[in-house]
């Protein structure tokens, strides 16, 4: 042996100590390469981040948005109703107009039928009763009636083509109603006392004209009584309203309005129920225009998850960073709940569950103390534990100055590796824009997802030997996730569609330890079908 | 600086760090490099891949044991896993009892470059076994155990790099 050691002993002597300067392009391979590696560091999380932030905001903005424009709505609608008698406006307008005309167009019929002159007594009897009242109405009203000018002519105009069977006499007394009714419909309080006041006014001025007087109908004097007692109260209310707010004179109005069809009704019930029936048809369209029928939208879905990471590293050891690791697909399953907000828009939520699978692989296992154990793992307080390490790793431990004892090799080959199974309970909040809505739909989705940890659980697999090792200890109970996607969808029915979106997911804030150089995401084709309700 | 606070810096990957601990450590890696490989741009190609390695894994440096047998350790692993799973072409030498032949040589005369130039010429396993054994100090239970092979393979290939060499040295001619 002494001879051997010969050689041995002139490489070692000469090689002990021996050292050579590499060539200056050597460091800057380094140099480049850490570099490069930063810049990956740095930037891809940021960037994720930031998208994250940027899906976030864009989610409440809308949100918020979308809460302020129904107000908004809310407010229109309102408006609408407040605006409807003025002639600029379109469909509700003219159905009030059309009330009023087809009132009077009954009235008149009405009044044609019958006559009795000891009503006509009676009626200018009322009419010296409630003078006073309809003054002051009358008073109120024609500082409306300039505004309302332009209506006065077409209204008329329609009137006329109602009444046109009607006499000379009557197309008077409608032309002198015409500039009240638009008062009336300006200031929507006194449309109770339109009628009654219209009568009044009439028959003050035709007071001596005993041929209109006449034509004041029987049937119609309790009416007008009560609409004279109405208008009466109304008169009173226009000079207190006049000062109040519109959302005042919108509520009078309401009520006032269902006085008016009230009186209608009592005074020509055919006509006028198919009028109030075809406004009421307009109405609920225009409310269905802005309102789509099924805003909800119920998807239950599944999904085959990649796990992944951006930037290699290892979730269980740093040691294991430069290791083989490849992702496994899993399962995602659960159902989502959308809201349309818009056709194209919606919000939506729901709770999935995501199994996450991930291995490492060029590992070493054996079985010795637990010191040498995995700090990641929580080996539930036993002392012989199944031991894995980078491959090498075992003889490195097994280093006799250690002194806590010995590990028995199992697997050396470097052909073992560590499983780890994280399964999550996921809360999605996304919004999902269409681009294409057709019968085939395509849409862009972002958002985040909270994750809620279930099991987790690291185990090692070296051929059919598969062992649990324990609990990682560094996984976030609570996490979360950016979110982008495309959704494709295919419309089967009005109700029913079915959707395809592939998904990315980047996990945020997976581990504990910052440290940990492990940067997850997972990537999800999630299909399913959605229903419509 | 001392060493404890470049490593410090390293740990924060500090470049300016980085590039001190290269300047300290170069050398000797790049020695143990030229060694375990087949020539020398594999030599520069291992020594960039060994340091990236050490600049990645130096947060686990815990201060436990030298930083040179640490980061040597790292370089050995590093080229280890380039070459181990090169076979071995000639398998019945692994079969072959250990030589006891004669391997005293002289030893004056001969520089270093032929010296390396001989070891980095073996085949990729005896390279490993006869640089680990001799100038690494790797018991054979452990050259096995990070070669995957058996102990006596160890022994076997080690005494068939001693003969190759010795083989070349005797023949050497300045």
């Amino acid at each position: 042996m002494k001879n051997k050691k010969h050689i041995d002993e002139l490489f070692k002597e000469r090689f002990n100590n021996h050292e050579t300067t590499p060539p200056p392009h050597v460091w800057d391979n380094i140099q480049a390469e850490l570099q490069a590696k930063k810049k990956e560091r740095k930037v891809i999380p940021l960037w994720w981040k930031l998208g994250g932030v940027a899906a976030l905001l864009a989610l409440l903005f809308t949100i918020g948005n979308s809460v302020f424009n129904t107000e908004e709505n809310s407010k229109e609608l309102v408006t609408e109703e407040t605006t409807a008698p003025v002639p600029t406006d379109s469909e509700t307008n003219e159905g009030e107009r059309i009330y009023n005309n087809t009132q009077v167009a009954s009235e008149t019929d009405e009044k044609s039928t019958e006559t009795n002159d000891d009503e006509n007594l009676l009626n200018q009897k009322q009419a010296s009763d409630t003078n006073k009242a309809s003054k002051n109405s009358l008073s109120s009203q024609k500082s409306n009636k300039s505004a309302v000018a332009v209506e006065n002519t077409s209204k008329q105009k329609i009137k006329n083509s109602v009444n046109k069977t009607t006499t000379t006499s009557e197309k008077r007394i409608n032309k002198d109603k015409t500039p009240v009714s638009t008062g009336i419909e300006k200031d929507a309080t006194v449309i109770a006392s339109e009628t009654a006041n219209d009568n009044l006014e009439d028959s003050l001025k035709n007071n001596s004209d005993t041929a209109i007087a006449s034509e004041k109908s029987s049937s119609n004097q309790t009416e007008q009584q009560r609409e004279k007692n109405k208008g009466l109260i109304n008169t009173e209310n226009v000079i207190s309203d006049l000062s109040t707010d519109k959302v005042g004179e919108n509520n009078t109005e309401t009520a006032t309005a269902k006085t008016e069809t009230k009186v209608i009704k009592e005074t020509d019930k055919k006509s006028i129920f198919d009028e109030i029936d075809d406004v009421k048809k307009e109405k609920e369209a225009i409310a269905k225009t802005n309102k789509p029928q099924n805003r909800w939208d119920v998807a239950p879905n599944v999904a085959p998850v990649y796990y992944s990471s951006l930037n290699g590293g290892s979730s269980i050891d740093p040691m294991f960073a430069d290791n083989s690791q490849s992702g496994d697909v899993n399962i995602s399953y659960g159902v989502q709940v959308a809201y349309n907000i818009t056709d194209r828009l919606s919000v939506r939520s729901g709770v999935n569950n995501v199994n996450l699978g991930y291995s490492t692989g060029g590992v070493e296992i054996g079985t010795g103390p637990v010191a040498f154990g995995l700090r990641t793992i929580d080996y539930n307080g036993k002392s012989n534990v199944i031991i894995a390490t980078d491959k090498g790793g075992l003889q490195q431990l097994n280093a006799p100055e250690d002194g806590f004892g010995s590990i028995t090799p199992k697997s050396t080959g470097g052909n073992a590796q560590i499983i780890q199974d994280i399964s999550y309970y996921e809360v999605p909040l996304e919004l999902k824009y269409a681009l294409l809505n057709n019968r085939f739909g395509i849409n862009m989705i972002g958002g985040l997802s909270t994750l809620f940890l279930g099991n987790n659980e690291i185990s090692v697999e070296d051929g059919g030997f598969r062992s649990v090792l324990g609990e990682a200890n560094n996984l976030n109970s609570l996490s979360f996730t950016t979110n982008v996607g495309v959704g494709f969808d295919y419309k089967i029915s009005k109700r029913l569609k079915f959707n395809v979106e592939p998904m990315f997911k980047y996990q945020l804030n997976p581990y504990k330890d910052a440290s940990v150089g492990f940067k997850p995401y997972y990537i999800g084709l999630y299909s399913g079908l959605s229903f419509k309700f | 600086m001392t060493l404890d606070k470049l490593i410090l810096k390293c740990k924060k990957q500090d470049s300016k760090a980085q590039g001190a601990l290269y300047k300290r450590y170069s050398g000797v890696l790049f020695s143990i490099c030229l060694r375990y490989s087949p020539n020398k741009t594999e030599a520069e190609d291992n020594l960039q891949d060994a340091f990236l390695t050490i600049f990645k894994k130096i947060e686990q440096y815990k201060g436990k044991g030298s930083f040179e047998g640490w980061i040597k350790r790292i370089t050995v692993n590093t080229v280890l896993q380039k070459y181990r799973k090169q076979r071995v072409y000639n398998i019945e030498d692994e079969a072959q009892i250990e030589q006891e032949d004669d391997v005293t040589v002289e030893t004056e005369t001969i520089p270093l470059d032929f010296l390396l130039k001989i070891i980095q010429e073996l085949p990729d396993r005896y390279r490993l076994v006869f640089t680990m054994y001799v100038m690494d100090d790797y018991s054979h239970k452990e050259i096995a155990k990070m070669l995957g092979i058996s102990d006596g393979t160890s022994k076997s290939n080690l005494a068939r790099a001693r003969g190759i060499l010795k083989t070349k040295i005797d023949n050497y001619n300045p």
